[in-house]
């Protein structure tokens, strides 16, 4: 099937060249969609930017797009061999990105967060491979897909998080052209990206060792690459005189090549030292939003201090609150459903209370469940923002003194008749954003202790 | 009218769990630690140490997503008494040794990384990148952490 898209291809130039545009960029868009849920709900994403997998994606697909182009010339004999090596760099990319997931690896942790499973990364490949195979016949496309890959060593080199409006200045200069980069295309992507994938690059790098030995068919892809992009710098024009740093990795040689900045030293020990403190750098700065009060301190040191007196302030809490609750632990039982139901959740910004209205156990749909047709005057309350905290306001003191017909609850409920409403806004203003709760704790209090007399 | 706000209750109900990862880690959080603690209490046999095992197990399963996590866990399984707590006195230790040296800015900043790693679970067999953006999140799951033992200490309190 994908011979008769080569021959159609070659057969007639036109469609292709119409379709192809659209069509890549629907890929690509599509691969950024694609990447997108993936992202999720996993903590690593708090911190890294997630346009990581899809600029990775991007390039990765464009300068694969560009490596059929060598074979135009010789179309009926080199299609064979062309197909093999695309396979061939796919299935690269997908054992680069299946492999974190299915080693379950100690280093790739803020990697294999964004594939959840081995499949969705196999999947994606695979489906690439036949929009891919359709671009191969024009030669137009193909010098402006490795117009596009200089645009992905760009958007690494400048540092930039959205690849997107790559496509918008697609025909304004490009960084200049760095025919070292091509190497190996299809891995470059995933070292040459400075910020945040920088554990990224890591993995990478020795992944490819890996699969160095795997794949010899990508020697030869990386060396048609490498020839057609030392014919681009006529095209690719330069808009900075610096030199930007740039960062490929050779799988002969299995070396970095890093280029060195305008005035700087040239010897490799300075430039490795500069690239690893230039990640550090990175990585502090990213630190320094996540501890509070490193907004003002400067300089690494101090930074550095901050966050080890942080860490350490953190974990002599965590201590202390186990020791806390170790003492604690021996003199009562615990109430994990009404714990568990009541959603313990840190921020108190109006995002978070929503979800929390939004997120609902099975815990707490039984609890409910079970004694809402003893508790429909408080019903407007709860549903709004109490559900989650059966245990802080007075209506839901009355609500837990229904609780007794539960036989799991009858003896948690002394402790909580002993609330005062003190200590429940105390509670409240721990961790919630409870304005609206007080309004309702005064509007319905007058319907409440008739009901509490009643069951206590 | 009762209705109304039975069917605007079981609306509320039937969405997704919360995806945001806070709320993750901390409904993964309690719901390890709470029946651990219950069964600890129903055992009779808690001592401190044990609790903070439970509550350092807690945090190890649920970030698995992290190389931490990892270390944590095995040094949990392999050794009942849990680390964090003499890694912490040793910090201070090469802390207040940094500030007598007075030496020149990289050396105290290497000596601050490799505090940072002693801190850090599993720290010291990462490279210091690695261990970098492993304390973002270690720190985000301390945080989070304190937030759960606060809330779980106040409730039986």
């Amino acid at each position: 099937m994908e011979n008769e898209l080569f021959m159609n291809a070659g057969a007639s130039s036109h469609p292709p060249v119409m379709t192809s545009p659209s069509s890549s960029s629907a890929m690509l868009n599509w691969v950024s969609m694609e990447t997108q849920p993936v992202d999720p709900s996993l903590s690593c994403n708090l911190f890294w930017e997630k346009s990581t997998e899809q600029s990775i994606f991007h390039s990765a697909l464009s300068s694969l797009v560009s490596s059929p182009t060598p074979s135009n010339s010789n179309f009926s004999g080199g299609e064979n061999v062309v197909i093999r090596e695309l396979i061939g760099r796919l299935s690269n990319i997908g054992d680069i990105y299946g492999t974190p997931a299915s080693n379950g690896n100690v280093s790739g942790s803020c990697y294999a967060t964004p594939m959840s499973s081995p499949t969705p990364g196999r999947m994606m490949v695979t489906k690439t491979t036949t929009p891919i195979t359709e671009f191969s016949g024009d030669p137009g496309f193909a010098e402006r897909a490795a117009r596009f890959s200089c645009f992905g060593s760009r958007s690494f080199n400048g540092r930039t998080n959205s690849p997107f409006p790559i496509n918008n200045e697609q025909p304004v200069a490009i960084n200049e052209k760095k025919p070292r980069i091509s190497s190996s295309p299809a891995l470059k992507p995933l070292v040459s990206h400075v910020p945040a994938g920088e554990s990224s690059g890591e993995y990478s790098r020795k992944r490819i060792a890996n699969s160095k030995q795997n794949s010899p068919s990508t020697v030869s892809p990386s060396k048609e690459i490498e020839e057609k992009e030392d014919s681009d710098p006529k095209r690719c024009k330069k808009s900075e005189g610096n030199g930007d740093k740039t960062k490929s990795i050779d799988p002969y040689k299995d070396y970095i090549h890093v280029r060195a900045r305008r005035g700087q030293a040239t010897d490799s020990h300075s430039l490795a030292e500069r690239v690893r403190r230039e990640k550090i750098s990175e990585r502090m700065k990213l630190l320094q939003d996540l501890v509070p009060g490193c907004n003002k301190v400067t300089g690494k040191a101090l930074m550095l201090d901050e966050i080890i007196n942080y860490v350490q302030s953190l974990q002599r809490q965590v201590e202390f609150l186990s020791m806390k609750l170790s003492s604690v632990n021996t003199r009562l039982d615990f109430n994990m459903d009404a714990l568990l139901s009541k959603d313990i959740f840190p921020s108190s910004n109006n995002l978070m209370h929503h979800q929390q209205v939004l997120q609902l156990d099975s815990s707490a749909e039984t609890l409910l469940g079970d004694h809402h047709n003893n508790n429909l005057q408080l019903n407007p309350d709860i549903s709004s923002n109490n559900i989650i905290n059966p245990l802080e306001t007075s209506e839901t003191r009355s609500f837990i003194s229904h609780l007794p017909t539960l036989a799991h609850f009858t003896d948690s409920i002394s402790q909580y008749s002993t609330f005062s409403e003190d200590d429940l806004t105390s509670i409240i203003h721990m961790g919630f954003s409870q304005n609206r709760l007080h309004e309702l704790n005064h509007g319905s209090s007058n319907q409440v202790p008739s009901h509490m007399k009643a069951e206590l | 009218m009762e209705r109304q706000i039975i069917n605007k209750k079981k609306r509320v109900f039937s969405l997704e769990p919360n995806k945001n990862p806070s709320a993750v880690f901390t409904r993964k959080y309690t719901s390890h630690l709470v029946p651990a603690l219950k069964k600890l209490n129903m055992n009779k046999n808690s001592s401190k140490q044990t609790v903070k095992h439970e509550v350092d197990m807690a945090l190890a399963l649920s970030a698995q997503e992290f190389a931490w996590s990892r270390f944590l866990l095995q040094k949990l399984s392999s050794s009942t008494n849990p680390t964090t707590t003499t890694s912490s006195s040793d910090g201070i230790q090469i802390l207040e040794r940094s500030d007598k040296e007075g030496g020149n800015e990289e050396g105290e900043i290497e000596e601050k990384l490799r505090e940072l790693q002693t801190l850090l679970p599993g720290g010291e067999e990462m490279n210091v990148e690695e261990m970098l953006s492993e304390i973002g999140n270690y720190i985000k799951c301390l945080e989070l952490q304190t937030i759960a033992l606060k809330s779980i200490v106040q409730d039986s309190t």
